[in-house]
């Protein structure tokens, strides 16, 4: 049996063939070094994500994550909901509190799951968890740190923490303007955080990417700089998001504005799968279009 | 310490700020016997950490040594520093305190000489500073300490330092073998005067306090223009220590917020305009130097609005309607970026300073429902001095009820004396 067991929420991004599929695999990798058990929750669906809050409405955002809550409590009792996808997380976790909070919600999605054939009963001591808080707060540091056989030394680290695991809920007792638990991590696993990196928390643009890309690649603009500015080799972030729109627009915004950036944006499982002693696969180094070539050098060592 | 005589005719008084200081002298003059227990070694609080009064801009150290002069001199008070309240029961007419003394290390024989803190090396942190300067571990409170009489940091004891400081001592007035003293009294009635603690700055994260060196508080600025004071008297940047003089000022910093403080202060739109003036003082007519109060609304109401309008007209001064959203800070000069809305207007801004000062209110240094003994609480954990209970004979006074400037501390304390006295003079009436 895993020390450790959570019920799984992997989201949408994690699937085969999408943008975090790598994160999935590095996850898995980190997970089995940490001896923790992850049950999928059977059949899961989306959590609305961003569409759930522009067009979706309260009503219908509500029922879908209630519909995972009921499938996670069936399929394993009374364990915490562990997402990976900072979306997920954030969507599942604030749908819960409504439900606690607000009757006339309660009712109303207990009466659309039933059509469903699904039976939701509010379980208000459940707790839904990033990813972040499960490595922060049930593994820690020193745990980590013990599991470290390739330290990821030399490598100069900024952690982008991004919005959603930030606000509204955080991680619980850190700073929203300026959270310390990356660097922290990063520092276990060998390698040397920028500790005065100023746009951590910036705003990637998330989904305005696609509607809004002038405003949201100046949001990602300010994000690269301030890591170049300090000698960052490389950026970690807990969010698929934002590791996709820091990422991948690169290019776009060398072109519109004559950079050069060229930095590789990687999850921290991915940095703790290499210094877990983890080769590149195990890693999902293949699934970063900037090659983290520092992590994949360490990995090959 | 065994001569503290007490009777259930005894008003104690709990804490030495202004307010306690005014309900102890009080009391003594209208022929009360009075304990007034302070837990610093010096008696003075937080007026003794402010440069000038407003709106008479006189300095406080004026008035409180005629205070101080008053209660020591007074054989009806009593006082006792580094002394908090451990316990307190019982009722009006009838209450059983327990007070807890801290060694000082240093006795009566105590003449100030300093030759103690020349002869050893060790420094700690200075809180009468703020902590924004070390002072030597054998040390004098302040200048105006009362009473005036060295203490030793607790942290050196035990060491070589400790030794050291014994040996220069001419008086024979170190005691390295002084312990904690608890003393039980019976008193009739008691004046909770425990002040007011600045809201934790550093809980405003958009305002980086706990990241930015060129950000500090009102009170840290107060300390800046004291001569003895971290920079001299000179309003210096944290950061490089090079002169400030384009100056903000970010109004209801942590106040009138529901994620801080809900209530309105009251004190710090005064003090934000009194402390543009340490501009012209420091600077004289310097077209460099400037003051930008940034505010929801200036609330310098009744007997103030002179003195606004006074400010108003200083062409150094500028008002900017807005709540500043957050502050960054420029990497290479260290200044602090505000941002923000022009609610004026409607203006988005971006405007860079050599220094801000964060007008923070007011928190309860001791939390109201903490007292204990039907003390109420008000929303914002002062004492609630409206919850009339009438076998309460705990009264609070000062900025332990409220959120007030000095002047209405010191009328507030007024009456808790006599709230006082009418309980010992109706415990007097019973037994005669």
């Amino acid at each position: 049996m895993a020390t450790r067991e959570y019920s799984f929420y992997p989201g949408c991004s994690s699937e085969k063939k999408t943008s975090a599929s790598n994160y999935m695999v590095s996850v898995e990798s980190m997970c089995k070094t940490l001896d923790v058990k992850l049950n999928e929750i059977p059949d899961w669906n989306c959590c609305g994500a961003s569409i759930g809050y522009a067009e979706g409405g309260e009503l219908p955002r509500t029922v879908m994550n209630a519909r995972n809550l009921a499938l996670a409590e069936e399929d394993s009792p009374g364990q915490d909901i562990v997402a990976t996808c900072a979306a997920c997380w954030l969507g599942t976790r604030e749908s819960h509190e409504r439900l606690g909070k607000d009757e006339t919600l309660l009712n109303d999605t207990i009466e659309s799951l039933k059509e469903a054939g699904i039976n939701y009963e509010h379980k208000p001591e459940k707790n839904i968890r990033h990813m972040a808080e499960v490595l922060i707060e049930d593994i820690g540091y020193d745990e980590i740190g013990s599991h470290v056989s390739k330290p990821l030394e030399g490598v100069k680290i900024a952690g982008y923490v991004g919005c959603q695991t930030n606000r509204p809920f955080g991680i619980h007792g850190e700073s929203y303007e300026n959270p310390k638990y990356l660097d922290k991590l990063v520092e276990t696993l060998g390698a040397d955080p920028v500790e005065d990196y100023d746009q951590k928390v910036t705003c990637c643009g998330g989904a305005l990417a696609f509607s809004e890309p002038e405003k949201s690649q100046n949001q990602i603009k300010k994000i690269l700089e301030s890591a170049y500015d300090f000698g960052a080799e490389m950026i970690v972030t807990p969010c698929p998001v934002c590791q996709m729109n820091v990422e991948v627009y690169q290019d776009q915004i060398n072109k519109a504005h004559g950079t050069k950036f060229h930095i590789p944006v990687t999850y921290y499982s991915q940095l703790m799968t290499v210094a877990f002693g983890g080769n590149a696969k195990e890693a999902g180094l293949n699934g970063n279009i900037i090659k983290a070539k520092k992590l994949e050098e360490i990995a090959a060592k | 310490m065994t001569d503290v005589v007490a009777t259930n005719q005894t008003i104690l008084v709990v804490g030495g700020g202004i307010s306690g200081m005014t309900a102890a002298i009080e009391s003594a003059e209208c022929g009360k016997d009075v304990i007034l227990v302070e837990r610093n070694p010096s008696l003075g609080g937080r007026v003794s950490q402010l440069y000038r009064y407003f709106p008479k801009l006189c300095k406080p150290s004026c008035g409180q040594e005629i205070n101080q002069r008053r209660i020591m001199a007074h054989p009806r008070v009593r006082v006792l520093t580094m002394t908090e309240v451990d316990k307190i029961e019982g009722e009006a007419g009838n209450y059983s305190v327990t007070l807890k003394t801290a060694p000082r290390y240093v006795n009566e024989k105590c003449t100030a000489c300093g030759d103690c803190a020349e002869a050893i090396s060790a420094e700690v942190d200075d809180p009468h500073n703020f902590n924004m300067k070390k002072h030597k571990a054998a040390y004098l409170p302040t200048n105006m300490a009362a009473p005036q009489r060295y203490v030793l940091d607790p942290s050196i004891i035990g060491t070589e330092d400790a030794e050291k400081a014994r040996a220069a001592c001419k008086y024979d007035a170190i005691d390295l073998d002084m312990q904690e003293e608890s003393l039980s009294l019976n008193v009739g009635a008691v004046i909770w005067a425990t002040g007011f603690k600045p809201y934790d700055a550093a809980k405003i994260q958009p305002y980086g306090y706990d990241r930015f060196d060129n950000v500090v508080t009102n009170m840290e600025f107060e300390r800046m223009m004291d001569p003895f004071g971290p920079t001299g008297g000179k309003l210096l940047r944290p950061s490089d220590g090079k002169e400030a003089k384009k100056i903000a000022f970010i109004q209801c910093a942590g106040s009138r917020d529901r994620n801080h403080l809900k209530h309105c202060s009251r004190f710090c739109c005064m003090a934000s305009l009194k402390q543009t003036t340490y501009l012209t003082e420091a600077y004289g007519d310097d077209d460099d130097a400037s003051a930008t109060i940034y505010y929801i609304d200036i609330r310098a109401i009744d007997r103030f609005e002179d003195f606004y309008q006074k400010v108003k007209d200083d062409k150094k001064v500028s008002f900017i309607k807005s709540k500043v959203a957050n502050i960054t800070q420029d990497r290479e000069s260290k200044n602090p970026i505000l941002h923000g809305v022009n609610t004026e207007g409607y203006h988005r801004y971006d405007d860079e300073y050599d220094l801000v000062v964060l007008a923070v209110g007011m928190d309860p240094e001791v939390k109201a429902d903490e007292i204990g003994c039907k003390v109420a609480a008000n929303t914002s954990g002062f004492i609630d001095a409206h919850a009339d209970d009438a076998g309460c004979g705990i009264f609070g006074a000062g900025c332990a009820t409220d959120a007030l400037d000095v002047n209405r501390a010191v009328q507030n304390s007024t009456a808790a004396s006599l709230k006082a006295i009418q309980v010992i003079n109706k415990t007097a009436g019973a037994e005669a």
